[in-house]
């Protein structure tokens, strides 16, 4: 955890510092307050901030401070947590692929296999009835297109 | 206040199809708010998108019933579950599951809901009578007094910043950051939008809520699933309504709680956690019965309940009047109403009073459906809560992804929802608070246009945001939450560093 914050306070400081030299190419002497002050004041208070976090870090300060209410991540947390984010990117890109219809089958029908739900017939009517259900609700309630896919169209 | 444009709103809003309207999207608001872990914001967010097809006043009553809806919903689980469904139902917990391991999850249930129904409408009155008059003070406001509300609402924010200021400051930061990508309001060129396309009208509030609130969720909810501590038992619902003697018992803590509702709804950045709680200890405080609070008091439930209600139209009178919202929820609602491109603020009450006084009274009739659909439906809810997870879960992943990508047909705010969706699920477990995040984007376009504004006013000249007495105050008070603010936590990480130590 104590890592941990040294990384977290360390990336706002470079955050910080990268937007502070990069907000300076809208800086213009036309205005009173150019388009560049905004961000540059911003990016000033994260650096102020992560240095104060840096400073309490290297005199311990910060142990009480820092104590999270979730329960700390471990292999399987982290791995649970990968699984799902895949999932979802997954599912992302196969909506850009195969559009809404498709996508939300097999995503409905693996997730609920994957969180353990092992009735496949279950799985696939679910999947279906939630796809062509939200489908049908954009097409003819609200009119409104859903990804149809690069590959396929519906 | 218009009492015959209030009048003709009722009649309007009294249509089928409106009625139709606020009846599905309480009873939508209420399943949300129900389920374990499915929080307001994430309701609002979520439903948002699937409002957007309707015409502005149902679109707005859809998202007001579907606020008032999840707030009271989370009263649900946390009295048949012992688990809050919302973070302002804990409160609601300490008596409600009490009274629910006692085979009187009925009469909780039903004292509930009275009291939320109550607390509702009152804060709903309070709102149509207070806005209007605020929204004449807030005529007279120019840039400096703007961005000196915008500041004072940012520091109010402190006081969601969990156990660390710092990383509560860092989270305004990182939120008042994402205001600055796209078009910027002074000159209309762009910023940080390297080169794409896709970032130039900037990253909207909706995708941004989604992620943060929703897949950040579903991020815990798989983890809490796959580690098997999601354990659900199903409670039996009977004998909904009190006898005219518990009645007669809950009215005064009933009464006060909507008053402290409402009043800590109105100063934005004070969530209907904090109202509950407050509405709880004061109950808990001035009760005869006060040795029963924690083991099934009734007055606990509806104390707590009515507090946190009681926020909902405190809420909005900061909302409408001056567009600072009063917590998440009711930034997303701003969020619902901008894009139905109407401007929040004074101007929405001079030039759109056909907008304005519907809402009152759409917000007056969702309290009173809330009541009674809690109270017909609530053997219906009593069974929704414990439907498993491994069905719900993929559900929500699909309407969050439908959530961020329907406000502007988009796949890039889908992403953008799943980038936050990452970060959210960083900052809760890393004790940052997400609820600044999402307020300090709503407010950061008003803090550096008012800010660019009144400094070009005083020629570049800090000295222009002490000009007025209005501005100078609400700099000052800022100034002051933060002081006190830091003071406060100081002794008490003091205090838990000496307990630590012994």
């Amino acid at each position: 955890m104590k890592t941990l914050n040294l990384i977290d306070a360390l990336l706002y400081l470079i955050l910080g510092i990268f937007i502070f030299f990069y907000a300076r190419i809208y800086s213009s002497d036309h205005y009173t307050t150019s388009p560049a002050f905004f961000p540059q004041m911003i990016a000033t208070l994260m650096i102020i901030f992560s240095s104060i976090r840096l400073v309490l870090w290297f005199l311990n300060a910060s142990q009480v401070d820092d104590a999270s209410g979730a329960a700390p991540m471990n292999g399987a947390r982290y791995r649970s947590f990968l699984v799902i984010v895949a999932c979802l990117a997954g599912y992302f890109v196969c909506n850009l692929l195969a559009g809404f219809l498709i996508s939300t089958i097999l995503f409905v029908t693996f997730l609920m296999r994957l969180l353990g739900n092992r009735n496949y017939l279950q799985n696939v009517l679910f999947a279906l009835l939630i796809s062509f259900g939200i489908s049908a609700i954009f097409k003819w309630v609200l009119v409104l297109p859903l990804p149809s896919g690069s590959l396929l169209y519906f | 206040m218009d009492l015959s444009l209030l009048f003709h709103s009722f009649l309007l809003i009294l249509e089928p199809t409106n009625l139709l309207i606020i009846g599905l999207s309480v009873t939508m608001g209420i399943i949300i708010g129900a389920l374990p872990g499915l929080t307001v914001v994430m309701a609002c967010a979520l439903l948002v998108p699937l409002t957007y097809g309707f015409p502005t006043i149902q679109s707005f009553i859809s998202l007001l019933g579907i606020y008032c809806g999840a707030v009271y919903g989370g009263s649900v689980a946390a009295i048949l579950l012992g688990i809050p469904g919302t973070p302002a139902a804990a409160a609601t917990m300490l008596d409600g599951f009490a009274l629910s391991n006692r085979g009187e999850a009925g009469k909780a249930l039903g004292i509930a809901c009275i009291a939320s129904c109550c607390a509702g409408i009152f804060s709903a009155i309070v709102m149509t009578c207070l806005s209007p008059q605020v929204a004449k003070i807030s005529l007279l406001f120019g840039p400096v007094e703007y961005f000196g509300l915008a500041f004072f609402a940012l520091s109010i924010l402190i006081l969601l910043s969990g156990r660390s200021l710092l990383k509560g400051f860092t989270a305004i930061l990182v939120g008042l950051l994402c205001t600055t990508i796209g078009v910027e309001p002074l000159t209309g060129g762009t910023r940080f939008i390297f080169g794409s396309e896709a970032l130039i009208p900037g990253i909207g509030l909706i995708p941004v809520a989604v992620g943060l609130f929703g897949f950040s969720q579903v991020f815990e909810d798989v983890i809490s699933l796959r580690e098997g501590t999601s354990e659900r038992k199903r409670q039996k619902v009977k004998n909904l309504m009190p006898n005219r003697a518990e009645l007669k018992r809950i009215a005064p803590h009933i009464a006060k709680s909507s008053l402290i509702g409402t009043f800590i709804g109105v100063i934005p950045g004070i969530g209907p956690e904090t109202a509950s709680f407050i509405g709880y200890a004061e109950a808990k405080r001035s009760s005869r019965n006060s040795l029963n609070f924690g083991k099934g008091a009734i007055e606990g439930v509806a104390a707590s309940e009515a507090g946190n209600n009681g926020v909902t139209g405190g809420a909005m009178i900061p909302m409408l009047t001056l567009g600072v919202p009063g917590d998440a929820p009711t930034a997303i609602l701003l969020g619902g109403l901008m894009l139905h491109g109407l401007t929040v603020g004074p101007m929405l009450f001079r030039d759109n009073l056909d907008i304005v006084y519907p809402i009152f009274a759409g917000f007056i009739v969702a309290n009173v459906f809330m009541g009674i659909i809690g109270l017909i439906l609530a053997r219906f809810f009593a069974k929704v809560v414990s439907i498993r997870q491994e069905i719900l879960l993929p559900i929500i992943c699909v309407f969050c992804f439908i959530g961020a990508y329907a406000t502007r047909l988009s796949m890039f705010d889908v992403g953008i929802a799943l980038v936050f969706g990452v970060i959210g699920f960083y900052f809760n477990r890393n004790d940052y608070p997400i609820s600044p995040v999402l307020v300090a984007i709503i407010l950061g376009p008003m803090l550096e246009m008012n800010m660019a504004n009144a400094l070009n006013i005083g020629d570049g000249s800090f000295a222009v945001f002490f000009s007025t007495p209005a501005g100078a105050f609400l700099i000052g008070l800022a100034v002051l939450n933060i002081i006190f603010s830091l003071i406060k936590r100081s002794r008490n990480q003091k205090q838990t560093f000496d307990n630590a130590t012994g």
